[in-house]
């Protein structure tokens, strides 16, 4: 596709926008809580920790929902083969989530005071939830603009009678959005129901909805970028939501191990959520296969890294760090420590982040019509520095974790001034080092964006400057890809043995060694192998342009009858 | 049964089975009526049974997603 | 596509199966849902709990008003700032707890601790009567007035009401009852005895910050004025983990400046603070308070110190500076 088609498309270009725009105060929110985790005393009383962190959590998944917004739009259309339905709602849908935006981050502050706004029994103004900290007023605009989303879109739809697995992906990934939502809509007074119902929200949602969101989108941006058939990306979109539900239905159980559930949970939820990473594997070979089903060059670099980038991250971030400690045997040390930070930035921000990412860089080029001849330089340096950033910022979450939990459980000191946070001192540190590189790479990112189209054009380098087609640049083939995922999935085995350790006798006895030592290799062994095989898999598709330059250079007789 | 069929069932089993070694309990006291052994017994199974259709079913489905590939790749080195 | 030329297709048949496994799936889910939240069940439940008359269950809302989840973890859950708070209550007990709250930022000493178990309320909710009894039963108190006591905390001073500080140690004391199913798993060693661990505080009066004046004064050991001896009391009881030795409001008004000075009260009046005022305000803080604080959140110092002490206190914040009358 080299131009736009529906004129209702380029109203998923403000949304995109917004994205960009809450990405970088979401990022900005993120560094200073790092800065306050180096000194407790930072901005006390005037921005508490637990505020700035709210809306940390908050503008994440406000950002990720309008990335999903704006690339439901920008696909809508192309899927339904006609205009939008009800654009002035579309409108109307975008101000209100600005609106919603404003009020939550200004309501948030609120926590300082201890007003939740109490009324009719339930939190008007925040709740002090994680993730959900939201009052209520918040979730009700949230579920209109849900609802309006599922309007828009199911009326944009061809009949049900021609649906293909993509339009059934979406169309119950928006309706499950707005239904899943209403769960975290009451105040709950036991503890124990409280936090079992706030996972249907943010493990339902996550795990469940935005996953069968992501697997349709992704499915299409690949018919869109590598022209895959749309029945074979059907196949693949229908078998991966059907393993996300058979593995993640019951392995929502993972989250009821401690909060005041029987015991038959623990049992459960690690049986089932050591099958959650197969429909990631099943995506994961989906992309490669799809992505070389053609030899033809890539013409939107950055757009695509962003989509693998998306798929490696959910396969090392969701996949193997979530089933590094998903057993109740191993979650029982990691529950409640810095070890699911290093899970939750890398699921989180890699698997839906980096989608909205790539859908915007897929279409705002397009919208700004800048689609033959845009420069993809600093889009793709963006994108190495998030996604280095990121893998940096698991690798000092992890590290801070496994200290953690070795003087907080095994020792059992809990004094976090005296003893924990000097002892993770060292992760606390590399934490904003690794911040700061994410955080280039999130202004140039968001700058590219931006202004695509609308600064000076630059010189943009032809297809000879494409790598050699040899060493990094020569063709990945699916076994040498296989031994790629084979290598992350032995360094997960070491890290699920290191946190396994944790309950051998001697370690309890006080001797870190061993889970030190097995963190120490599984981690950056995971984290780089990724970082290496990202790198390996785009040389190969950059070379793919070097390839076609010099069949550009035959007699054109010649290249008529290779053809 | 394919011998294909065969080896899928098995792969499914062992995968099953080492999750199930994974999945063992941190805690259990049996002191509530749905966490008696008994009941145990029975969730351990179903698990198992569970666990293997979805292992078997993914390998499965896995295969013919690369079955689809080579057929595609095929249809478009013959057309011109 | 979903079928290779020339095979029979089992495709609709094979996704239908999964769609029905899917289905017994989910009735396996409502099943086990439904059984973990009988009342057979034997769970903690906060309607069940209350603590010196105050109700867990509005402990609960004060726990999400002031997002305690936004720093500390609940049952594991939360953000990694702070401590999990699950077991808090078993673990330090309610007197802590009334000591800590009012002033977070600083850490309650004994004399701050002892205070508390005056109020009959909370001596029956801790079970036991005097401090030595009390840091013998909670050993976590014990632990944290021994090395942290005195000291400041990491977390801010929160604008918690009196009645606000009840219910939430009715909320922990619920969630100390709760069943976890084993977690957190129970550490086998001493902690303190590893290098990991801070070392003790050696004493008292090396627990003041030494940038302040008073720092040095309680060192001596026998102290000779009436306000050396009056800083160090100070210290003992905790009155500085909410008063500072300046002009600046941390949980009470600031003692410097204040001796003398014209006090505007929450009913409209005003008082000069002489020593009679600031007596009657260390022995019963409820009879004149200052405008712009609460009612009740200043413990009653009567009987816990004698007069002799109370009047070394005054001096002391006489010594603080302000007009002599």
């Amino acid at each position: 596709m080299i131009r736009i088609e529906y004129q209702t498309q380029r109203l998923s270009l403000r949304f995109f926008l917004l994205m960009l725009v809450l990405f970088f105060f979401q990022a900005g929110f993120g560094l200073l809580l790092t800065a306050q985790h180096i000194d407790p005393t930072l901005l006390a009383g005037t921005l508490n920790f637990n505020v700035a962190r709210a809306e940390h959590t908050n503008l994440g998944i406000l950002w990720v929902l309008s990335g999903f917004i704006g690339a439901i739009l920008f696909v809508g259309p192309l899927l339904s083969k006609r205009e939008l339905a009800a654009p002035g709602l579309i409108k109307f849908l975008f101000y209100a989530l600005l609106a919603v935006v404003a009020w939550n981050v200004a309501t948030q502050w609120l926590a300082q005071q201890g007003n939740a706004g109490w009324w009719l029994g339930q939190p008007m103004l925040q709740e002090g939830l994680e993730y959900l900290e939201g009052g209520r007023i918040t979730d009700v605009v949230i579920f209109v603009g849900f609802a309006i989303l599922c309007y828009v879109l199911l009326r944009t739809f061809p009949r049900v009678s021609n649906w293909n697995e993509i339009h059934w992906g979406l169309g119950i990934g928006v309706v499950a959005l707005t239904l899943v939502w209403v769960f975290g809509m009451f105040f709950v007074e036991r503890l124990d129901l409280q936090e079992y119902f706030r996972w249907y929200v943010v493990h339902y949602w996550v795990e469940g909805v935005w996953e069968v969101i992501h697997i349709s989108l992704v499915g299409f941006l690949l018919v869109l970028m590598f022209g895959a058939s749309i029945k074979s990306v059907g196949y693949a979109v229908f078998w991966g939501i059907a393993f996300v539900w058979l593995s993640g239905l019951l392995g929502n159980a993972h989250h009821y191990f401690w909060i005041g559930t029987p015991e038959f949970w623990q049992f459960w939820g690690s049986l089932f959520s050591a099958l959650e990473p197969l429909p990631l594997i099943f995506c994961f070979w989906h992309i490669y296969l799809d992505a070389h089903q053609d030899r033809k060059p890539i013409g939107n670099v950055p757009a695509f890294a962003f989509l693998l980038g998306s798929v490696v991250l959910e396969q090392v971030g969701a996949g193997i760090l979530g089933f590094t400690m998903t057993f109740a045997l191993t979650n029982v040390w990691s529950h409640g420590t810095w070890v699911t930070l290093s899970h939750a930035h890398l699921a989180l921000f890699g698997t839906f982040g980096m989608l909205g990412l790539a859908a915007a860089y897929y279409a705002v080029p397009l919208m700004r019509g800048v689609v033959q001849q845009f420069d993809q330089r600093l889009g793709k340096l963006a994108f190495w520095l998030v996604f280095t950033g990121m893998l940096g910022l698991g690798f000092a979450f992890a590290i801070g974790g496994t200290v953690q939990v070795f003087v907080y459980r095994t020792l059992g000191l809990d004094w976090f001034g005296g003893d924990v946070a000097p002892a993770m001192q060292f992760a606390k540190l590399m934490v904003p080092a690794f911040g700061l590189v994410f955080m280039i790479g999130v202004c140039l990112l968001v700058y590219d964006l931006l202004t695509l189209g609308l600064r000076a054009k630059a010189t943009i380098d032809g297809p000879a400057a494409a790598p050699a087609p040899t060493g990094w640049g020569r063709r990945l083939y699916g076994w040498e890809t296989g031994l790629w995922l084979l290598a992350m999935w032995v360094f997960g085995a070491i890290i699920t043995l290191g946190l396994l350790s944790f309950n051998l006798h001697s370690v309890q006895g006080g001797h870190r060694l061993f889970p030190y030592l097995m963190a120490g290799i599984g981690y950056p062994g995971l984290l780089l192998t990724t970082l290496l095989f990202v790198g390996r898999f785009l040389r190969s598709l950059e070379a793919r342009c070097h390839a076609a330059a010099a069949q550009a250079v035959l007699p054109a007789g010649l290249q008529a009858a290779s053809g | 049964m394919s011998a294909q069929r065969i080896v899928r069932l098995g792969l499914a089993i062992v995968a099953s089975a080492v999750s199930l070694a994974l999945s063992s309990p941190y805690w259990r006291d049996f002191g509530y009526w749905p966490e008696s052994r008994r009941l145990w017994t029975l969730y351990f199974v179903l698990g198992f049974l569970l666990a293997v259709y979805v292992f078997d079913a993914f390998l499965g489905r896995l295969r013919t997603l690369f079955e689809h590939d080579a057929l595609e790749r095929a249809t478009r080195e013959d057309e011109p | 596509m979903s079928c290779a030329p020339g095979e029979p297709c089992e495709e609709g048949r094979t996704r239908r199966r999964a769609l029905a496994v899917l289905g017994l799936m989910g009735v396996i889910f409502v099943a086990l849902s439904t059984v973990s939240f009988l009342d057979s069940r034997g769970q903690a439940v906060p309607a069940a709990v209350s603590y010196a008359g105050f109700d867990a269950v509005q402990g609960k809302r004060v726990f999400q008003a002031y997002n305690c989840m936004g720093c500390h973890t609940i049952v594991g859950n939360g953000a990694y700032f702070g401590p999990d708070l699950t077991g808090i209550y078993g673990k330090v007990g309610p007197a802590w707890l009334e000591a800590f709250l009012p002033s977070a930022g600083a850490w309650p000493t004994s004399g701050a601790v002892a205070l508390q178990l005056r109020n009959e309320a909370i001596a029956t909710a801790s079970g036991v009567h005097s401090i030595d009894d009390y840091l013998a039963k909670y050993p976590a108190a014990a632990e944290r007035i021994e090395r942290r006591g005195g000291h400041a905390s990491s977390m801010p001073n929160l604008p918690l009401s009196h009645a606000e500080i009840g219910q939430l140690i009715a909320f922990l004391e619920y969630t100390s009852k709760m069943n976890t199913e084993g977690w957190p798993p129970t550490p086998r060693v001493n902690g303190l005895a590893y290098s990991r661990a801070a070392p003790m505080a050696a004493a008292a009066s090396t627990l003041v910050p030494a940038s302040t004046p008073a720092a040095a004064a309680p060192t001596a050991a026998a102290p000779e004025t009436a306000g050396a001896r009056g800083a160090q009391i100070a210290l003992e009881t905790g009155c500085t983990a909410c008063h500072a030795r300046d002009t600046g409001r941390l949980v009470g008004p600031g003692w410097g400046g204040l001796y003398g000075a014209e006090v505007a009260l929450a009913d409209g009046s005003k008082i000069r603070a002489d020593d009679a005022y600031l007596t009657q305000s260390i022995v019963d803080p409820d009879a004149r308070i200052v405008a712009g604080y609460a009612p009740h959140l200043m413990p009653s110092y009567a009987g816990m110190l004698d007069d002799e002490e109370v009047a070394a206190l005054v001096a002391y914040i006489r010594s603080l500076g302000g007009e002599h009358p």
